[in-house]
């Protein structure tokens, strides 16, 4: 229950028991009904005063001005905008405190360093060879060698060859093959060719 | 017809952050005689003031559209503004001084109940007017724009115990000044 609520709605012959009994315990019955007088009229004279209006607003030219300036503008709120004046020296100082860490740390640097002197290198790259020469090795085999070189009996026909002791390349053997061709084709004094001759076959094994 | 008429105040409050004039005029058009009959009587019937101060409020609207929370109820922050503004007034001027003006003389035609009406509505609007400035404005905002008390503890940033309070203090020095009146008429 709330006394203002009561004045506000209610006049002091409609409240129940119990209502008068919260308004007895906080004013008289004269004074409720002199305080709900007042109430009720004063909401009647504001009633008369909002459907009757002594007074018109006049016509909001400020507002109107200042909202046509606002429009207007835009990007000058950039400029025209306020900020405090401490907010203005904290910025002051930190810009100040950027330009003079970079002056410290430009007289720190070392000297720059000029290119003087340009040297060109030429790098040969071998190519690759076209002919490869390998070199064959003819293996002698050398007891074989030892014991004619030591033994007083005559070689055997057919094993001559074998007794070589010379390590012939590719070319030396073809120069050797071409010589003995042309040993065999050569003519004896009584006209037989070497080839021919029945001591040179058994020598040579033909 | 206005296109705004079933527009919200909070819509027309958005609007007219986007420079919308249109918005602007229909806020005005709905809060502008409330504003200056709220001004009116606290200034204590000064029009010319109250037409100044009307003009300042909806300045104000205009400067501080950016900063209206939209889920906030509108009306409730325009008659901030004003409040704000009476109690700036009060506190340059020091203080509240109650005056009487000449337009309580009572002319004596028409029938005798009317006149004792509108003697009693004429007194009690010079009692409703010389009420001290927070009293003034409490009541006011509960009788003049029928705010409830938990909207007139947001604008005067009070408990609501405390607007309750200020109402029951507004009515009986109001039933005192007006018994006080009636046994010196009568």
């Amino acid at each position: 229950m709330d006394i203002l609520n009561l004045l506000e709605t209610k006049n002091f012959e409609d409240l129940n028991t119990a209502e008068v009994n919260f308004v007895c315990q906080q004013m008289s019955a004269d004074e409720y009904k002199q305080q709900r007088e007042i109430i009720v009229m004063t909401q009647g004279l504001f009633a008369e005063d909002i459907s009757q209006p002594t007074i018109v607003p006049l016509p909001p030219n400020k507002a109107l001005a200042a909202l046509k300036n606002k429009k207007k503008s835009g990007i000058l709120l950039l400029f025209q905008s306020k900020i405090s004046l401490w907010k203005a020296a904290a910025v002051f100082v930190a810009l100040l405190g950027t330009y003079h860490y970079f002056i410290q740390n430009s007289s720190t640097t070392k000297a720059p360093v000029y290119i003087t002197e340009y040297v060109e290198k030429e790098v040969v790259v071998p190519a690759d060879p076209d002919t490869v020469i390998k070199e064959v090795v003819v293996e002698v085999q050398k007891e074989k060698l030892a014991s004619t070189e030591t033994s007083s009996q005559p070689y055997k026909v057919g094993e001559l060859h074998q007794i070589s002791p010379l390590r012939l390349n590719i070319e030396e053997m073809a120069m050797l093959n071409n010589l003995e061709a042309e040993i065999l084709e050569m003519k004896q004094k009584d006209g037989v060719r070497v080839s021919e001759d029945s001591i040179t076959r058994k020598v040579l094994g033909i | 017809m206005s296109k705004y008429k079933n527009v919200k105040d909070e819509e027309l409050m958005h609007r007219l952050t986007q420079g919308d004039e249109s918005a602007f005029n229909e806020l005005y058009e709905r809060y502008a005689q409330r504003i200056l009959l709220f001004m009116y009587k606290m200034l204590k019937q000064d029009e010319a003031r109250a037409q100044d101060f009307t003009q300042d409020v909806f300045l104000k609207v205009v400067e501080a559209a950016e900063s209206f929370d939209r889920s906030k109820n509108f009306k409730t922050w325009v008659f901030t503004i004003a409040a704000n503004l009476c109690k700036n007034h009060f506190r340059k001027n020091g203080g509240d001084v109650r005056e009487f003006s000449s337009s309580t003389q009572i002319t004596n035609n028409g029938g005798v109940e009317k006149l004792e009406l509108e003697v009693k509505q004429k007194a009690l609007q010079q009692e409703i007017a010389a009420l001290p400035s927070p009293f003034r404005e409490t009541f006011l905002l509960r009788y003049h724009e029928e705010m409830k008390v938990k909207e007139i503890a947001n604008i005067q940033k009070i408990p609501e115990g405390t607007v309750k309070s200020r109402l029951n203090k507004a009515t009986q020095i109001l039933a005192e000044k007006m018994r006080a009146y009636a046994q010196v008429q009568y």
